[in-house]
């Protein structure tokens, strides 16, 4: 009877789609073909799963909700029960996996199976679109290369036993309640819904919220898109504020999805898909994804013509993005103008379909009010006065500056400087018990392996204001003849006017907030 | 130690009249002039670049 409810095999890929088949309403020929099953094949294989243990009646509340909302109403009786597909990258049998179960003495230890789980993966009994609620650990960091910011525990509860993985969830959008900017959304909700504690809503509810007053062509159920401002609605009847920005300028997709994932916001990135294959170009159409994470390649920082600024953003190489036709944390390598994809082309090759990126959508708890690029204008600025004085020979500072631009909190800032090493008893302790607003904007410079200074943006100030609260310079020599410099009339004079002036005004009085 | 200390006050002082000295000349203002506009056409770009065309806004994400 309890094997009913349970199966448990060894991980290899076959065993995977023979699962998905087994569990979801899904034809042979269908899984087969589907981008996703073979992207999990990859991605399991690159984790190192071994073990899968399936649920096969597992009742998910997303699921429940589209399915009460759409397919309970349709003629064919489709099944509102899940199944659940558990991962783990350590190697056991079912009879040690009883042996645990049951209280009996077992090779296989709860602490073996909590370290080694990988996630998990709701199968919906669908014909087509099985991948429900999907939990998998995201790739190893590799150094400081790869980086997911944006991370929350789920646990599971598999038979009694507590499970937990870090991670995003994603989902396969499934055409009726969701199309892929549902699908979208709700990945990214996933993340500020935790971060600003909001509701998160169901793939049906977000579906039904766009359609509030904004009625496509098409129909609301199925549902087959929604535009940037029935998304943008949606944001804010979460008491959120959406922020659009245009990416077809890669710098300027580099900046803001290091700016925002560092601060644990994920967005939403919206593409135009082409197929190249065959020497032509043709259009698959506009795609959104959730961007998750990134990689930080190893070359050097591109300058931003004509002053020459320079960001480590810049270096971003690759995104990693939940693409519900794909999967969760499908790479994208950054090229000139477009990025890569794992779509499949016109006769199923890889490697041939590019995204354009279109637009970005970025969800702001409505504290935040000040934009990056409020924040990019006065570093500019700054950054090229900098860089005149350093050329001319009057900072010691061997190399340009490099600047990392990031939105975060005071409590992680606090933190981070807790720990720096070399700051004096009296500077340290100044720093840290100084009040700071709760989101913050920090711009780092970097020069030759060393943090040169902090400038700190108040986040959540208007944009009228001088919203810098704070410059630190992290050596002693630096701090003096920034503050002699930008005390000299005659500069800030020439500076009246310009973005820099409050930073320019703060230098010259090291240490005061 | 104490003549070290010396030493690096003394490169201090001769920096910063020497920063007094640059940003009291016309080649110096010059270059902090043409520093100014550099960064304005360089914020300017990407200020413009960012901006949302409104069609965008309109057309469904589909695929």
């Amino acid at each position: 009877m309890a094997q009913d409810n349970y199966v448990i095999v060894p991980y290899t890929p076959d065993r995977l789609t023979d699962l998905l088949i087994a569990l979801s309403a899904i034809h042979a020929e269908s899984i087969r073909s589907k981008a996703q099953n073979s992207y999990l094949h990859d991605y399991l294989g690159s984790q190192d799963a071994r073990t899968i243990v399936a649920e096969t009646e597992y009742v998910d509340r997303d699921y429940l909700e589209d399915f009460a909302g759409y397919y309970v109403r349709c003629f064919h009786g489709y099944n509102r029960v899940c199944a659940r597909l558990h991962f783990f990258k350590v190697s056991f049998t079912e009879a040690s996996f009883l042996d645990l179960l049951g209280g009996r003495e077992s090779e296989l230890t709860v602490t073996a199976l909590q370290a080694g789980y990988l996630g998990f993966l709701v199968v919906k009994r669908l014909p087509v679109t099985i991948i429900g609620r999907t939990c998998l650990a995201p790739y190893p960091p590799d150094g400081n290369r790869r980086w997911f910011p944006i991370k929350r525990p789920y646990s599971a509860s598999l038979f009694g036993l507590s499970l937990e993985v870090d991670t995003l969830a994603f989902q396969e959008q499934d055409t009726v309640a969701a199309a892929c900017a549902t699908s979208a959304l709700w990945s990214v909700f996933q993340g500020t819904g935790k971060l600003f504690e909001h509701h998160i809503p169901s793939p049906l509810e977000i579906t039904r919220t766009a359609s509030e007053h904004w009625m496509s062509e098409g129909r609301m159920l199925p549902n087959h898109g929604l535009t940037v401002d029935q998304m943008a609605y949606v944001i804010r009847k979460l008491d959120l504020e959406p922020v659009v920005l245009n990416f077809d300028d890669l710098w300027i997709l580099r900046a803001t999805v290091y700016a925002y994932l560092r601060g644990r916001l994920p967005f939403l990135l919206g593409v135009r898909l082409v197929d190249e294959s065959g020497g032509s170009a043709v259009e698959i159409g506009r795609h959104a994804v959730a961007a998750t994470g990134f990689s930080i390649g190893r070359g050097t920082p591109s300058p931003r013509s004509p002053s020459g600024f320079l960001v480590r953003s810049s270096q971003l190489d690759k995104l990693y993005v939940h693409d519900d036709q794909i999967g969760p944390f499908a790479r994208m390598v950054l090229q000139s103008g477009r990025l890569t994809t794992s779509w499949p082309d016109e006769s199923g090759g890889r490697g041939n379909v590019y995204a354009y990126p279109d637009v970005g959508l970025v969800p702001l708890y409505h504290k935040i009010r000040i934009p990056l690029g409020s924040v990019m204008e006065p570093l500019i600025h700054f950054d090229d006065l900098f860089e005149t004085l350093r050329t001319a020979g009057l900072l010691p500072v061997g190399e340009r500056l490099v600047w990392d631009v990031y939105l975060t909190t005071v409590q992680d800032y606090k933190a981070e400087t807790f720990s720096v090493p070399g700051l004096s008893p009296e500077r340290r302790t100044r720093l840290l018990v100084e009040p700071l607003p709760r989101f913050i904007w920090r711009a780092t410079a970097w020069a030759q392996g060393s943090a040169v200074m902090d400038l700190l943006f108040d986040a959540t100030d208007i944009e009228q204001a001088r919203f810098l609260v704070r410059s630190v310079v992290y050596d002693d020599q630096l701090t003096g003849l920034l503050a002699a410099a930008c005390s000299i009339d005659a500069l800030r004079k020439q500076y009246g006017r310009s973005p820099a002036l409050p930073i320019i005004e703060s230098f010259a009085q090291p240490d005061k907030p | 130690m104490t003549a070290a200390k010396t030493n690096g006050q003394k490169v201090y002082e001769k920096t910063v009249a020497r920063i007094e000295k640059f940003l009291a000349s016309q080649a110096g203002m010059q270059k902090l002039g043409q520093s100014q506009k550099r960064a304005n056409e360089t914020a300017a770009g990407i200020n413009e670049a960012s901006r949302v065309e409104r069609e965008k806004l309109h057309e469904p994400f589909t695929v």
